[in-house]
Formats: structure tokens, C-alpha cells, sequence
């Protein structure tokens, strides 16, 4: 088991407004792995995500990354366990403005000991003829593409993704999954996808449904369709 | 990633290009100006010490009112002092004066601007200042009290740094007061010409060995003196002003203690004859008592003084004789008489008791007027009229003392006005900060820490200030500042041609001190700026502004958007303002 959830439980507010928005999640995800989180707006799936990415502290519950409890450790140790493990891709691009889509992928890549080769990442990502533009010169799926490469240029073995296609259209959405897919299938990185889309569950290993707080569902898909054969999304 | 970043700088350097350019000027002049004022100043400051060696400064002055004889003045350099007569008479003409003195041979040297020391006697050098003030040039004829002279050249004297008239003056007006010095020859005829009663007798000294000023003016003081010898009105105005009225004070309490010691022996005396006229007054009374006993004897009553009164009411009332009544009375009277004596004659002693009082409180009084006068009225009058160290004197090293608080002053408000612009130039990259959050926060979450990005957001800052703070300093350093902030000196003092000096450490200020600021202001205001959590930077969190609490309701939303980027926008440019005003005060207040 690459990651393991064992009764998550996460508050905001103190005092008389307290709201429980995790309310004790478990589930577990394998090496290698892509994972859909779906579920209704303010089900607690973003906060899920960052629970496990290490930006929001938890309450109570254990989350295990390759074995390792990450629960509980302190803001710079978090720091490093993210440099070390994670690749994070927001709704936003949030790229550096003034610097180009190279450049962007450089600034990642100093987090890595052995980071993958720009060159060649650029390629997969279709990136290349685009590499010296700023981000203000690219489209919203050439952003969004940039940033997944930024990400990915420390070789992360978990990359979680906070509704990646959210803002794209369903042809940029589709390239961006076949993205994902194929990284997921070249480096073998495992992938957790926080998605509204109701077709993108159709490609990915294995489903979870979050309601209230807590896991409602989850499955493994036996057949998966191809990102390319997605239809509605 | 520093690499990549660097990009960035100069990126947002071409962007902003207007905004840090402007404050790199601002950087560039203000280190122009603390670079000049400080390098000028040290100029003045070193140049003082070197040419005040060189002249041989005084160590001090001091006048007399009787000049010191031949004997006296070897007495003095017998204690390694070194002396020199600097006599000098003010020759004054249309509300000019010229100070006339001979040319130094030891101390405080002439130090020539331009042509020569007066080779024969119709020539005199002129000090500088007045020279120029009055357009006199080097060959030009000046006269003076009817006698005409040839400016042979001009110069100044470090006693005269400061060329004020009197000690006490505190502008110069070198339009209307200067320095002749002529030849010794030409002095001495001044003086023997001209009758001259209005000589200085002022001699300048320099220790040489372990004899102090304090010493040389004590041993001044212990020289042997009359006063009778000076002819000088005003000093015999001083002797009756100070002497005369010391005598007039002892003389009074003298007459004083004189008076109460006649007073006390008056008393004396009369108190000697209580004792005769208590007892005459007693024997009064024993008679008439006497008297009473033998004209109450038929009644076998015996009358004392303590009976009397009662026994003959008693007699009075059987014998209802009118005699014995007033024989009564007669008594009561003497009875009374003799009391009120008695009275009289304690009080007289208790007066002179006091009187006797009053005479020692006199004597008292006396003395300690005596202990008091010799202690003030300095029982002998001595010669010595003004002694003054140099360092006292506000003639000498005047132009280096207000120089030295200019640099500090400079040196100071340098660090402050770096202070502010650093300032300034961190709420521009504030501004970035808060722009760039959600990327900042994206590159947080990705594991990169916020020492990674806290010196990339200092360097630009840090550039600048290097740059401004080496342009300013070489430009500051350059021959058109120092010129122009030493013309400020010498149109005033008068002080010879000073070498042009580079304090190492006013290089290391101007290459070290910018930066370094730029650093520590930046990091403390940036580092705050980038200490949140990598999820409020991405959401963009920010501290409830006043901004966001106008009330903007009644606007549309895109135009309340609009106002309060305006708003926000004119917060910058306030602080920035603001900074550039406090800024120049201080550059005010320091020049
Ligand atoms: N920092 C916070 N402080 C207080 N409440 C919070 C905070 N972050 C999230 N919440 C609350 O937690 C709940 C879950 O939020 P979350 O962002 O995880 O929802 P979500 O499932 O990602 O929703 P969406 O699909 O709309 O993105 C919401 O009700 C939200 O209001
Ligand atoms: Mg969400």
C-alpha cells in the first residue's frame, strides 16, 4: 500500500462555530495508482487533498505515504516531506509571471536530487515549441501543462491534483488527462485526482466518493477507457 | 533556481525600470551628498592637524597689562614654554578695521595663499579672507593710519582660523575686519609714531615639556606686579571697582563693630549703678517705714514691709485717723517706686546683655567679611588680564570643529535617509509579494522554504542600494563636489588650501552601508510578508485593510474595484512621499 488513510478527522473554527469537515476518512491507494476523489461542493475533498499534502494539519487519524506517518509532523518537516515526495496541481496555474515556461520548470528543479530531464519533459508535454513564451503568451491548457510539468520535474512519486481540468474546456481537458495518463503509465507515479468531471472516474484504477465528511463509496475500476476515449467531458 | 529567479530580477528591474530607477537616484544623491559632506569634511579636519603642525599653532594665548620684561619672558622659557609677542593694535577706517601685528617668527606662521612675506617695511601681507572680500590683489597699495603699504601677498594664521574681531563675536564679517601683518621694524615705529595707547599686549605660548598651562598661568600670576605701572585708564577704572570697594565693605563693617562696642559699654556703665539707685530707693522706703512704726507705736504694732498695707487699714479703720491714712498711702507710693526701680534696673542689664550680644555677632560679622573678601578680592592684583587655551579659543580649529559635527551629522543622516528609501523600495516589493502570492504559496506547496525565496526578493533592493550607494560615492569623491563643498569652507574661514583626503572608512560606508541596510530593513519587513502558510498565500490572505472596509455599496462592482485599486495604489504612493519628505528634512537639518 503506497498510502494509507486511517480515520482522518479534520475541524475548522474554534469555539461555538466549529465545523467538522472531515469526520474520520479512511481508504488506501497502491503504488502506481490513479485515484479519483469525487464528491458534492464542500464535501471536504480539497481539504482531504491538503491533509495529505501536508498543508493543513490534522486532528485526529493517521495518513502513511510509503509506510511513513506524515500526521503530526512540524511545518518544516512537512516542507520537506513535500519537496521530497509531492507534485501538486491547483485549478490555478500559478505560474512564475516573468519567466518562461522553462524557466518555470526550472525553479522546481533544484527540489529534486535527481530530477527528470527538462528537455525531455518538455517533449512529453508538448511544451518544447513553447518553452521560451511567458505564461501571459499561453493558452489556458498550455498553463495548466506548464505547471504539471512543474510539478513533475523532481520526479515526485505522488502527485496530487486539485481539479486540474477545472477551468479548461473539454478537448484542453481531454489532452491534460492523457497527460496524466501517460505519466502515470512512463514514470510511474501514483496520482490522486480531486475532479467534479463524472467521466474522468472511467480512466483511473480505483474511485472514492466523499459525502459529509466521509468516504460514502469506493471502488476499483476492473476495465478503464483511455483518457483519448473519454466521452462527455 | 537562483539562477532561474535571477532572470526575474532583471526582468522586473526592465518593468519597474522608472520606479527603481528613480529611487536609485534618490539613492545616488543622497550618497552624493554624504559622500561630499564627509570626504570635505575629513579634508578640513586632517588638513587642520597637518597644517596646524606645520604653522606651529599656539597652545594658547594670553594678554597682560604690563608687557613682561626680558627676565620674565626667559623665566617662562626657562620652563620649556615656548613664547612669542603677538602685539597688535586695531587701525580702524570707514567702519573698517585692519588689525595691525608684526610677522610671526615661531608660532602660529603666516601660511601664505599667494606672493611673499613683507620683504621691506612699506610692504604687509593681508589675510586672506579680507582681501578677497575687499578685491584687493597682490601688489595693490592699502594705507594705513596715513602710512602707504604694498601688498606683498596674502595668507592667514591659524590663530585667526575663525577671523572674528572680538573672542566673543560669532560671525565673521571679513568685509569689515582683517589682519595686516607688517614688518617688525614697521611695527615698532607704529607704535613709537602713533603714540599708540590701544596695544594688545597678547603673547602666544607652546608647551613643550611637562610644564601646563595652568602652571604657566599660575606662574604668570606669582609675577612681581604693580599696578601703579599700568597707565591704562580702563584697568585704573578696574582697580577702583574692585579694590576700592572691598575697603569700602571692611571700612563699613569696621564702624559698625566700632558702634556696637560703644553702645555695649555705654550700658555697661549704666548697668554698673543698678545696685546704688536699687538700694537708694530701698532706703527711701525703710525711712518712711521707720517713720510709720513710731507714729503706730501707741497701738504696740510693729509695720514691716510685707505687713504694712494691712495692719494700718486695720488701725485706720478704729482710729479713723485721716494721718494714718495717708501715711499709708505716702508708703504704697515708695512701695511702687521701689518695685518699678527694681523693674528698671533688670531690664537695663538685660539690654546690655544684648548689647554685649550684638558686639561679639559684629565681630563675627567681621571676620568672616575678612575670610570672604580675601578670598574673592584676590588680595593682590596681578597681571595677568585673559588666559586661553586653543582649544578654548573659538579663533583656532574653527573651520575643523564645525566640520566634525557636519560629518558626524552627515555620517548619520546618511544611515536614517537609507533607512527610509530602503523602506520605500520594500513596499514596492511588498507589493510584489502580495501580487505573487498564490504562486508563492504554489511554490511552497511544491517544498520550496522561505529562505529560498526571502534572499531572492532582497536582491534586488540590495542591488540598487550597492549601485546607488558606489555612483553616489564616486560621484561624491569626485573634484566638482569636494570643490564646491570646500568653497563653502573657505569663503568663510580662513584657512590655507587643504589636500583632498579618502577616508578608507568612508569608502567602506559608501560601498558596505546601503546594502547592509537594504538587507536588514527588507528582511524584517519581507520576511514577515512570507512567513504564512503556503495555503493563505495560494488563497491570497490578507490582513483586513482599512481599503476593504470603505463603504463602497453605492458604486457598481467593477467600479468600487476599480476605487479601491486606487486607493491602494495611493497608499504606496503616500508612503513613498512621505518617505522622500522625512528624508530631505533630515538632509536639512543636516547641511
Ligand atoms: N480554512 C478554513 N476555515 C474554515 N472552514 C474551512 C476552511 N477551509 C475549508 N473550510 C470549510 O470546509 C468545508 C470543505 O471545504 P473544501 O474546500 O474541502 O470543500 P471541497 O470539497 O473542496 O469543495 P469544492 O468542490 O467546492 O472545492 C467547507 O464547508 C469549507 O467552508
Ligand atoms: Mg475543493
Amino acid at each position: 500500500m503506497y498510502l494509507e488513510v486511517k480515520g482522518l478527522k479534520k475541524k475548522y473554527g474554534n469555539g461555538s462555530n466549529i465545523v467538522s469537515v472531515l469526520k474520520g476518512i479512511s481508504f488506501s491507494v497502491e503504488k502506481g495508482q490513479m485515484c479519483v476523489i469525487q464528491g458534492t461542493s464542500g464535501s471536504g475533498k480539497s481539504t482531504l487533498l491538503n491533509c495529505i499534502g501536508g498543508l493543513e494539519t490534522t486532528d485526529e487519524g493517521s495518513i502513511k505515504v510509503s509506510g511513513k506517518e506524515i500526521s503530526g509532523l512540524s511545518m518544516s518537516d512537512f516542507s520537506d516531506y513535500r519537496r521530497d515526495n509531492l507534485g501538486f496541481i491547483f485549478q490555478f496555474y500559478n505560474l512564475v509571471p516573468n519567466l518562461t515556461v522553462k524557466e518555470n520548470i526550472k525553479v522546481c528543479e533544484f527540489l529534486a536530487q535527481s530530477p527528470l530531464d527538462i528537455d525531455e519533459l518538455l517533449k512529453t508535454l508538448g511544451l518544447t515549441e513553447h518553452q521560451d513564451k511567458f505564461p501571459s503568451q499561453l493558452s489556458g491548457g498550455q498553463q495548466q501543462r506548464c505547471a504539471i510539468a512543474r510539478a513533475l520535474v523532481k520526479n515526485p512519486r505522488l502527485l496530487l491534483c486539485d481539479e486540474p481540468t477545472g477551468a479548461l474546456d473539454s478537448e484542453t481537458s481531454r489532452d491534460i488527462l492523457i497527460l496524466l495518463e501517460e505519466i502515470n503509465k512512463k514514470y510511474g507515479t501514483t496520482m490522486l485526482i480531486v475532479t467534479h468531471n463524472n467521466s474522468i472516474k472511467e480512466m483511473v484504477h480505483k474511485v472514492i466518493f466523499v459525502k459529509d465528511g466521509l468516504v460514502k463509496n469506493q471502488y476499483e475500476n476492473k476495465k478503464r477507457i483511455p483518457a483519448k476515449e473519454l466521452e462527455d467531458l | 533556481m537562483k539562477k532561474v529567479l535571477n532572470k526575474r530580477i532583471l526582468r522586473d528591474l526592465k518593468n519597474n525600470f522608472a520606479r527603481y530607477a528613480a529611487l536609485f537616484l534618490l539613492i545616488v544623491l543622497g550618497m552624493y551628498i554624504v559622500t561630499s559632506m564627509v570626504a570635505s569634511s575629513e579634508n578640513v579636519i586632517r588638513g587642520t592637524i597637518e597644517k596646524n603642525e606645520l604653522n606651529c599653532v599656539e597652545d594658547g594665548e594670553f594678554s597682560v597689562f604690563v608687557p613682561l620684561t626680558n627676565e620674565q619672558l626667559d623665566s617662562i622659557r626657562a620652563n620649556d614654554v615656548d613664547i612669542e609677542e603677538i602685539f597688535n593694535f586695531d587701525y580702524s577706517e570707514n567702519g573698517q578695521v585692519i588689525r595691525v601685528m608684526k610677522v610671526r617668527d615661531s608660532i602660529n606662521l603666516i601660511e601664505l595663499n599667494e606672493g611673499n612675506l613683507p620683504h621691506y617695511d612699506n610692504e604687509l601681507v593681508l589675510e586672506q579672507r579680507y582681501a578677497s572680500e575687499n578685491n584687493i590683489k597682490i601688489g595693490d597699495d592699502i594705507f594705513i593710519s596715513g602710512k602707504k603699504f604694498k601688498v606683498s601677498g596674502t595668507g592667514c594664521v591659524p590663530d585667526y582660523d575663525m577671523p572674528i574681531r572680538k573672542i566673543s563675536d560669532t560671525s565673521v564679517e571679513s568685509s569689515d575686519f582683517g589682519i595686516a601683518f607688517v614688518t617688525g621694524t614697521m611695527y615698532d615705529t607704529f607704535i613709537t609714531e602713533s603714540n599708540c595707547k590701544a596695544q594688545e599686549y597678547i603673547y602666544a605660548y607652546r608647551l613643550k615639556g611637562e610644564f601646563s598651562a595652568d602652571n604657566l598661568k599660575k606662574f604668570i600670576k606669582d609675577m612681581e606686579f604693580d599696578y601703579h605701572d599700568v597707565e591704562d585708564k580702563y584697568f585704573q577704572d578696574y582697580i577702583s571697582n574692585t579694590l576700592g570697594k572691598k575697603d569700602d565693605l571692611t571700612n563699613g563693617i569696621k564702624e559698625l563693630v566700632d558702634g556696637s562696642e560703644k553702645l555695649s559699654d555705654g550700658l555697661s556703665e549704666i548697668t554698673s549703678h543698678n545696685d546704688d539707685i536699687r538700694k537708694g530707693a530701698d532706703d527711701i522706703f525703710e525711712i518712711f517705714l521707720l517713720q510709720a512704726n513710731e507714729a503706730v507705736s501707741f497701738m504696740g504694732i510693729n509695720l514691716t514691709v510685707d505687713n504694712y498695707a494691712s495692719e494700718l487699714e486695720k488701725c485706720v479703720a478704729v482710729t479713723q485717723n485721716s494721718e494714718l491714712s495717708e501715711l499709708k498711702n505716702t508708703l504704697d507710693k515708695l512701695k511702687e517706686f521701689s518695685d518699678k526701680t527694681e523693674e528698671y534696673t533688670d531690664r537695663v542689664s538685660e539690654v546690655y546683655d544684648g548689647s554685649d550680644e550684638i558686639e561679639s555677632g559684629m565681630k563675627e560679622l567681621q571676620e568672616k567679611t575678612e575670610e570672604i573678601s580675601e578670598k574673592y578680592f584676590d588680595g593682590q592684583i596681578d597681571n595677568l588680564m585673559m588666559f586661553l587655551k586653543a582649544e578654548d579659543n573659538p579663533r583656532i580649529n574653527a573651520a575643523s570643529n564645525e566640520r566634525m559635527v557636519n560629518r558626524n551629522m552627515g555620517l548619520l543622516a546618511g544611515v536614517v535617509v537609507m533607512i527610509l528609501f530602503m523602506y520605500v523600495i520594500s513596499v514596492f516589493v511588498v507589493h510584489q509579494i502580495q501580487s505573487e502570492s498564490s504562486v508563492i504559496g504554489t511554490l511552497y506547496a511544491l517544498g520550496v522554504k522561505k529562505k529560498d525565496l526571502i534572499f531572492h526578493y532582497l536582491r534586488l533592493p540590495t542591488l540598487i542600494a550597492f549601485l546607488g550607494g558606489i555612483t553616489g560615492g564616486i560621484i561624491g569623491f569626485s573634484k566638482f563636489a569636494i570643490d564646491s563643498q570646500m568653497s563653502q569652507v573657505y569663503s568663510y574661514y580662513s584657512v590655507p588650501e587643504y589636500e583632498n583626503v579618502y577616508p578608507v572608512y568612508l569608502l567602506v560606508y559608501c560601498i558596505v552601508m546601503p546594502s547592509v541596510i537594504a538587507m536588514i530593513v527588507n528582511y524584517i519587513v519581507i520576511n514577515q510578508k512570507l512567513s504564512k502558510t503556503a495555503l493563505s498565500l495560494i488563497r491570497n490572505e490578507q490582513k483586513e485593510s482599512k481599503i476593504s472596509n470603505v463603504n463602497l455599496k453605492k458604486f457598481s462592482f467593477i467600479r468600487s474595484f476599480q476605487i479601491r485599486q486606487i486607493l491602494r495604489e495611493i497608499r504606496i504612493v503616500f508612503t513613498i512621499v512621505f518617505g522622500m519628505f522625512i528624508a530631505l528634512l533630515i538632509f536639512m537639518i543636516g547641511i
